[in-house]
């Protein structure tokens, strides 16, 4: 039996998930647990096959840089990372970080369970795409990947010399990029963009 | 007759300039004033300038008199140089026009009383200022949503959850419905059985295996720990502020991750010690490797930014076995404000 170890803040959404392992004949559930951080000492013994990784846990504990350490010392864990935000670099952090598969809870068709499969017949499972987020007269497609680093900056509440100093660009680049994001969405200030942004979970900074 | 023309000429000059200028010895002594000046000071004191200190005074402890009104708010234009050797102080008149009365020390005998007409620039400086408060406000709502979006999210993610036991069981009850209505109980049956009993499991603990009872920082740790075959012992009094007791944890799970990974470990002592100001933390394992000195890898490092951002340290000891040593200061937030990086 594959041993899983579920990392999940949400209790139902944890009893949900449990419940679809225990009605599994594949799967057996290792533990369940709500912080992120303590998923590396759960493996540390070697028992776990799978982990099913949350992004955003408890006490604001990062699934990703969880699954990073995870991979780095157990790389023959396999991990899933699952999400219900439309955070558009979650997907890119997950693949570096060397996870095996990513499932979005409230967005696309596929089944938990189906991926957990896949991932266990030793696919990389990944959706093509992020969710694509209406922001303003725009959506998050249209946006570049520059014009997001620029947004991930202000949601920061960088100034423009220090979002220029980040990226290794000018602060007149940095303008640039503003009024053109400005132009897509329709927005009047950086103020308006960041709020919507982040309302609509589309840049989580912490994560 | 000459020098009497240009002391005309010059008279004439500063009365066409548009706004006041008065000019005095250091005991205040006119020496030259304009009509705009005199005009100005009518209206405000009642009279011309006879002497400039005195009408300086007269200003600065002016009470309203239904013809101006002295201006005092923080935001006012005020000339970038605050030097002591200035002096502004600022009136609406009647016609709603705002003045700018400014003393200089032109030099060791000579002072100069300027006047300047500055309504479009104090309109300008209201709506700034205005405008700076809107922005500090919405700055903070941005923050605060910031802040409370992982909640907002968990929020609807057992929403979600609630919506799909209630959609199933929803269906359910509509299939059981129909199956009675159109008396077809017996032979639906097997498929109702079946989807009661995967609401029922779904509803149902799952008493076969181990899960985390509560969200509480220590339980889920010990749990963990527990798990992995090695016991976490705290002697002491924990900290009682979140921020401290998520930096001991921190730090405690660090520990436990390198004792078992490297040592082996069995057990974990944290034993936790305060004064007026911090805790004092020593961390130390029951591990079987003797080692003189160690390499810090990517966990303590990140270990040893998180605490020091927060104004805490860490000392790594090889004594033996190796012991992380914490101290955690009480206030974080007086901490921050002197020293965070």
């Amino acid at each position: 039996m594959i041993q899983v170890l579920v990392v999940e803040d949400s209790r139902i959404t944890r009893d949900a998930i449990e419940s679809q392992i225990a009605k599994s004949e594949r799967y057996v559930l290792y533990a369940s647990i709500e912080n992120a951080a303590n998923a590396e000492i759960a493996c540390l013994r070697g028992s776990v096959d799978l982990i099913l990784m949350d992004v955003c846990t408890a006490d604001e504990e990062s699934g990703l840089k969880a699954a990073a350490k995870i991979k780095q010392y157990n790389p023959k864990i396999k991990i899933i990372i699952m999400t219900s935000m439309p955070e558009h670099s979650f997907i890119q952090k997950a693949k570096t970080c060397g996870c095996n598969g990513f499932w979005y809870k409230e967005y696309g068709s596929t089944a938990l369970m189906e991926v957990c499969d896949r991932v266990m017949n030793g696919e990389f499972v990944y959706p093509e795409d992020a969710p694509v987020i209406r922001i303003g007269y725009s959506n998050s497609a249209e946006f570049t990947s520059r014009e997001f680093d620029i947004i991930r900056e202000l949601a920061q509440g960088r100034k423009y010399e220090e979002i220029a100093a980040d990226l290794d660009i000018t602060p007149n680049t940095v303008k640039y990029h503003i009024k053109n994001i400005l132009q897509k969405t329709g927005y009047q200030n950086t103020l308006q963009l960041v709020a919507e942004v982040v309302e609509k979970r589309l840049i989580l900074p912490k994560y | 007759m000459k020098k009497n023309t240009s002391a005309k000429m010059i008279k004439k000059a500063i009365d066409s300039y548009p706004g006041g200028i008065c000019f005095s010895a250091l005991d205040g002594r006119v020496i030259l004033v304009n009509e705009k000046m005199n005009k100005l000071m009518l209206e405000l004191t009642g009279h011309t300038i006879l002497n400039a200190k005195a009408a300086w005074e007269k200003l600065t402890n002016f009470a309203n008199n239904g013809k101006a009104e002295k201006l005092t708010q923080s935001w006012l234009p005020k000339e970038p140089d605050n030097e002591s050797t200035r002096q502004q102080l600022f009136f609406r008149f009647s016609d709603s026009s705002v003045w700018r009365f400014e003393l200089r020390f032109l030099d060791s005998n000579t002072v100069q009383i300027e006047a300047a007409e500055i309504t479009r620039l104090y309109r300008l400086s209201e709506e700034l200022y205005e405008n700076t408060i809107r922005l500090q406000e919405l700055q903070k709502r941005q923050k605060a949503l910031l802040d409370s979006i992982v909640e907002v999210n968990l929020n609807k993610e057992i929403l979600a959850a609630k919506m799909h036991i209630h959609d199933e069981l929803g269906h359910c009850l509509l299939a059981t419905t129909k199956a009675i209505t159109e008396d077809s109980l017996a032979e639906n049956a097997d498929v109702l059985r079946d989807n009661w009993n995967s609401i029922i499991r779904d509803f149902s603990n799952i008493p076969t295996v181990w899960t985390v009872p509560d969200s509480s920082l220590q339980s889920e740790l010990m749990q963990v720990a527990e798990l992995i075959g090695c016991k976490v012992i705290f002697l002491g009094e924990q900290p009682t502020q979140r921020k401290a007791l998520q930096l001991l944890y921190a730090a405690v799970r660090e520990a436990l991750t390198n004792a078992v990974r490297h040592a082996d470990a069995t057990e974990l002592t944290v034993k936790i010690k305060q004064d007026k100001q911090r805790y004092h933390i020593e961390i130390s394992d029951n591990g079987g490797v003797s080692v003189s000195s160690i390499t810090e890898g990517n966990g303590l490092s990140a270990l040893r930014q998180r605490l020091e951002q927060e104004g805490a340290t860490l000392k790594v000891l090889c004594d033996n076995g190796v012991s992380l040593i914490v101290d955690i200061p009480f206030d974080f937030d007086e901490v921050q404000k002197g020293g965070r990086k």
